[in-house]
């Protein structure tokens, strides 16, 4: 083909007149917009396993079809420029709708803003965001994460259905539909529901299926639709099946109803939040104490029912002024004045946490208010956000022998003796038998604290809900006693209630455990999320409610309520030859907060028989503890959530033209001219030059303009290849020319596009000889 | 005027440059000629060297017949024009058996036909009967006249003109005998300059009297044979039935082409090929040769439309319509 210059112009004689090929999609109708927004809303549904209440769906999901349906209109008005008037309409009327419904009061004449609104829309995306941080899943949908939904849907949603109708590629709906799987999947991993997946993967078939060129007709496209559904139902009845269940929605630890204690009862809670997965840091603390100081929330005295509840009876709320410090600490126990300065950093509650008998607390607003029963504090009306405040308070340490001595007959404390009018007996009996050998109330209490500490208890946050005895009822714990694991609310509440059996005044305190000491700063102490604990007090004549610890390996024992056993360095552990060593191994144990961290390096604590603990306590730990410690700090771990998240949408963002580009190669490589020309061909229309299966190999070089001289070798050996005697052979000539000139013939935004979205990938016309057979059979049938 | 036994096919090929070499050579001639007109005069090359015939249709004055006898004055062969009027008769191009009283026996005289080329003028002045006896030798390339056959020349090109302007006193070429017709051209008027060159031109002299032929019988035959002997490949194949067939169904159509245009599309490719200096076919010979093989051979429907409801003007839109459309083969790689 020497004399191919001259034919590469378009001849007179063939070529004029022509009409022009339109490529230009027809106007979308109403259901394409409608199945878009099924897929977005089908996505949406899989963070019900996040988001428990809050009426978060209905809202998202009115706003973004205000959104689309503003959009479907003006497209289908607008004569010119549809695709970006309709873009327009639909993030205008997004903005309006979503100005409407959390900033209206702001706004001047209902749809203009003003500053105030913007202001009030960051304190919205503020308080999002910190939802996002605190709480465990599933999290309750406040107005700021409604509003980070509601916004960051809305925008999905309109964009979306801008690039299903104004684009020839239905496929990158895709795009957000996974962004939205993303997020469940990354925060709960394994507990993505199947029937999201189902519904949006069958609400995007619609779409692909609804999605069609204009000149197909319609019987084409109701066929490709039934074999979409089909499709569909055949992968919803055959692929559950076929998962593992951890895929299928099983909800794993870590994972149930749970709020960082935000009811009115917190231990109903405190199980979920111990389980959470993602500890996050709640607070951390200075103080003078010697060591770390436990912190309390509430205390619990009333054992009717499936949970121990708050004395209902409580004498009334005074304001935080108020506050005097314990009145039955007596002058002849031993108190020393503690300062803690406590700084929340994501902790939401009713309750504030104190150190035990709390004196004065200063730094905070009028919103708390004083419980003097058991001095504690809480906000006045519901959930409440402390920053940073400071606490005087009293450590009280009754000497032995005053523990020895007390007795346990206050008349005033009927309420915290209080049995349920059905107890199990095996409850007594055990508590009986346990204190057999106990001659004072004092001795009792250090053999329940014994029994449960002795070895033949077993600290285990998932076998209470595995065994269906999770809470803190008296059947319960009758169960508890059988089966001998459980975590903190069960060892306090059955201490609790077995020394009621015994007559001694009990409660239950929740709180937190003292956390662990900051490398960085001494003397100060953090405390996560699963540090929060339950422990029972007994109350003794004369020296108040006094501090036992019953959980196995966790916490810290005070001196007074220890045994006359053999004390140890460091470990937190309890006496016991059988006591289970933390195992990281174990489910159990690797959420479990012990560990080293919480060791109080003050406290003398029992059993020489744990080396090596013993030692590796101090100083932070092994590789394990340190990783973690180093992932329980919220920045870290918010860090590496927005490292996997930038991580996950590059690369879905740059999969497109890796494939692309390991696709050239091969092309590259390929000796064959009809690789080099079909990766020509798909440069071309990567770039958006016209590349019409109808359009012979000279005609398309003709129609980009590119040098004559630079595409003549390719089209000459392709040309032989495909049209000329099969039994030569010819080799493909380098096309690294040829594309540049294809790309330096396109402006930047063009050659932009063409590497992150080729369309060549998606778009599978034209089609070579696959076009061709049955066209030809469909012309010659009669 | 040698030779005119010579079979094809015991006659040595040419190589593609000296193929090319010629096919330059005639087109310079004839472009010497014929101002302006190049695609008209590679047509008319292009049918000559397929073997076909050609059906030059126009206004009167454009220079139908200037370039019949340009293609004519090229080759070196025996040319013979044929003025087509009401009166001629079947025996007036066929030729005649006169008695011979001398040998007592009847003696063939050859009529025009017997040439290399003819050039048959204002084919449509004449009856259908003497059309008919044109055509047959055409399609046959012999005569028969009182039971002696006499094979024509070869090669053999009957270039026939026709004024579709004229009505009274003509009769329009039926569509079977188009149909014999390999393609049909319309010169059209020359652009300006051309015609102003034209009249410099031809003041002094008529070119066609320095025209020299620059090719002879055996040379074409060799051509010919060059011709005959370009690959056309399957994909290219399929690419030329897909188009004909599509003129079968295209609802603007009410005849579609018919499989002797398929034959002679293809043909009339390889010619282009050739002298385009290829030995195999693409897909752009089909297309730029399609519209001049394949348009006087269908027939619009009354009123017809494109699929997009606009009237169709010229059964040239309908054939360039389909050729957009034709999805082009390209063999999928192996890999």
């Amino acid at each position: 083909m020497t004399a191919l210059a001259p034919e590469m112009r378009p001849s007179a004689t063939s070529r004029a007149g022509r009409p022009p090929r339109s490529a230009r999609p027809a106007p979308t109708a109403w259901w394409l917009s409608v199945a878009v927004l099924v897929a977005i809303g089908a996505a949406l549904s899989s963070l019900s396993v996040l988001l428990a209440e809050g009426g978060w769906y209905g809202l998202t999901m009115i706003v973004s079809a205000i959104a689309v349906a503003a959009s479907a209109v003006v497209r289908r008005v607008v004569p010119v420029w549809r695709g970006f008037w309709a873009l327009t309409a639909g993030l205008v009327a997004l903005f309006v709708a979503v100005l409407v419904r959390f900033a209206l009061d702001t706004t001047v004449l209902l749809v203009v803003p003003t500053p105030e609104t913007f202001a009030r829309f960051s304190v919205l995306i503020r308080d999002g965001e910190l939802s996002i941080v605190e709480q465990a899943v599933p999290a309750i949908a406040d107005e700021g994460l409604r509003f980070l939904l509601v916004t960051g849907v809305g925008l999905l949603a309109v964009i979306a259905d801008a690039v299903v109708a104004g684009t020839r590629r239905p496929a990158l709906l895709a795009i957000p539909l996974l962004g939205l799987f993303a997020i469940p999947v990354i925060v709960v991993p394994g507990a993505l529901p199947l029937g999201s997946v189902l519904a949006t993967a069958a609400a995007f078939l619609v779409v692909l299926a609804l999605h069609r060129p204009a000149s197909s007709t319609g019987g084409a496209a109701t066929a490709r639709l039934a074999a979409a559904v089909g499709a569909v139902l055949v992968a919803a009845v055959v692929v559950p099946g076929l998962l593992p269940t951890a895929v299928t929605g099983d909800t794993p630890a870590g994972t149930g109803p749970a709020s960082l204690v935000t009811g009115v009862n917190p231990v109903i809670e405190l199980g979920d939040d111990l389980r959470r997965s993602n500890p996050v840091e709640a607070l951390r603390y200075s103080t003078d104490a010697e060591s770390g100081v436990y912190l309390t929330l509430s205390h619990l005295a009333v054992f009717e029912g499936q949970e121990v509840q708050p004395l209902d009876d409580a004498p009334g709320e005074e304001p935080l002024s108020t506050l005097e410090g314990p009145l039955w600490l007596p002058d002849s126990v031993e108190t020393r004045e503690l300062r803690t300065r406590i700084e929340v950093a994501s902790l939401r509650t009713q309750w504030l946490p104190l150190p035990s008998a709390p004196t004065t607390v200063a730094g905070l607003d009028d919103g708390w208010i004083v419980d003097p029963e058991g001095v504690t504090v809480r906000a006045a009306a519901g959930v409440s956000r402390a920053d940073v405040y400071t606490v005087v308070s009293l450590e009280a340490a009754p000497t032995t022998e005053q523990l020895r001595a007390a007795t346990v007959t206050e008349a005033e404390l009927a309420a915290y003796r209080q049995l349920p009018d059905a107890l199990d007996p095996s409850i007594q009996e055990a508590a009986l038998e346990a204190t057999a050998e106990a001659r004072t109330p004092y001795e009792q209490a250090l053999a329940l604290q014994r029994f449960f500490t002795g070895g033949a208890f077993q600290y285990s946050e998932d076998a209470p809900v595995e065994g269906g005895y999770d809470g803190t009822g008296a059947d319960i714990v009758a169960q508890f006693l059988v089966e001998r694991s459980g975590y903190c609310v069960h060892f306090s509440s059955a201490m609790a209630l077995m020394a009621r059996t015994l007559d001694i005044p009990s409660r239950i305190a929740v709180g937190f455990l003292p956390g662990v000491p900051n490398p960085q700063a001494p003397g100060q102490f953090i405390v996560s999320s699963d540090s929060l604990h339950a422990w029972p007090e007994l109350h003794f004549d004369g020296l108040g409610w006094v501090r036992f610890e019953p959980t196995p390996s966790l916490g810290t024992i005070p001196d007074y309520a220890l045994d006359e056993v053999p004390i140890g360095e460091d470990a937190p552990l309890p006496p016991g030859e059988d006591e289970p060593l933390p195992d990281p191994d174990t489910p159990t144990e690797s959420i479990d907060p012990v560990d080293p961290e919480v060791t109080d390096p003050g406290e003398e604590i029992t059993d020489g028989d744990i080396p090596g603990l013993v030692d590796g306590s101090v100083d932070g730990g092994d590789d394990a503890t340190g990783i973690a410690a180093v992932l329980a700090d919220p920045v870290i771990r918010s860090t590496l959530i927005v490292a996997a998240l930038v991580i996950v949408l590059g690369g879905l963002l740059v999969t497109p033209a890796v494939w692309r580009a390991v696709r050239r190669r091969r092309r590259m490589h390929a000796r064959d001219p009809l690789d080099a020309w079909r990766e020509v061909r798909d440069t071309a229309r990567d770039l958006g030059l016209p590349a019409e299966a109808t359009r012979t190999v000279r005609e398309l070089a003709v129609r980009w303009s590119v040098d004559v001289a630079v595409l003549a070798p390719l089209v000459t050996a392709l040309e032989a290849r495909a049209y000329d005697d099969p039994r030569r052979t010819v080799e493909a000539p380098p096309i690294d020319g040829v594309l540049a000139a294809l790309r330096a013939a396109r402006p930047w935004w063009r050659r932009v596009l063409a590497v992150m979205a080729p369309r060549s990938l998606t778009d599978r016309e034209p089609d070579d000889a696959r076009v061709a057979l049955p066209a030809l059979e469909r012309l010659s049938a009669p | 005027m040698s030779d005119t036994t010579t079979p094809h096919d015991a006659v040595r090929p040419m190589t593609l440059d000296e193929f090319r070499e010629a096919g330059d050579a005639i087109r310079r001639a004839m472009n010497g000629v014929i101002d302006g007109k190049p695609d008209a005069v590679d047509i008319a090359l292009t049918v000559l060297l397929a073997e076909g015939h050609l059906l030059i249709e126009d206004v009167p004055g454009v220079g139908k017949t200037v370039l019949a006898r340009a293609l004519a004055r090229c080759v070196d062969g025996r040319v013979s024009r044929i003025q087509f009027t009401p009166d001629l008769l079947p025996a007036d191009i066929t030729g005649v058996s006169v008695y011979r009283q001398q040998t007592g026996t009847f003696e063939f005289t050859p009529g025009p036909v017997f040439a290399h080329i003819v050039i048959g003028d204002e084919i449509n002045r004449a009856s259908p009967k003497t059309q008919s006896a044109l055509l047959e030798c055409m399609e046959e390339g012999q005569v028969t006249v009182d039971g002696h056959t006499h094979p024509l020349e070869k090669p053999f090109l009957v270039v026939a003109t026709q004024n579709p302007i004229e009505m009274e006193g003509t009769y329009a070429l039926p569509e079977a005998q188009r149909d014999r017709f390999m393609a049909r051209i319309s010169i059209g008027y020359p652009a300006i300059d051309d015609e102003q060159r034209m009249l410099r031109d031809r003041e002094r002299t008529s070119p066609l009297d320095d025209l020299r032929p620059v090719v002879d019988v055996a040379g074409l035959a060799r051509m010919i044979r060059t011709v005959r002997e370009v690959y056309v490949s399957p994909a290219v194949e399929r690419y030329a039935v897909l188009i004909a067939a599509a003129t079968r169904n295209d609802t603007a159509l009410r005849l579609g082409a018919s499989p002797r245009s398929t034959l002679q599309l293809v043909r009339a490719a390889r010619a282009r090929a050739a002298l385009d200096g290829r030995d195999f076919v693409v897909p752009d010979d089909i297309d730029a040769l399609a519209t001049t093989v394949l348009s006087h051979r269908v027939i619009l429907v009354p009123r017809a439309q494109h699929p997009d409801g606009r009237p169709v003007g010229h059964v040239d839109e309908v054939i360039e319509r389909i050729i957009a459309t034709t999805p082009v083969p390209v063999p999928q790689a192996d890999g």
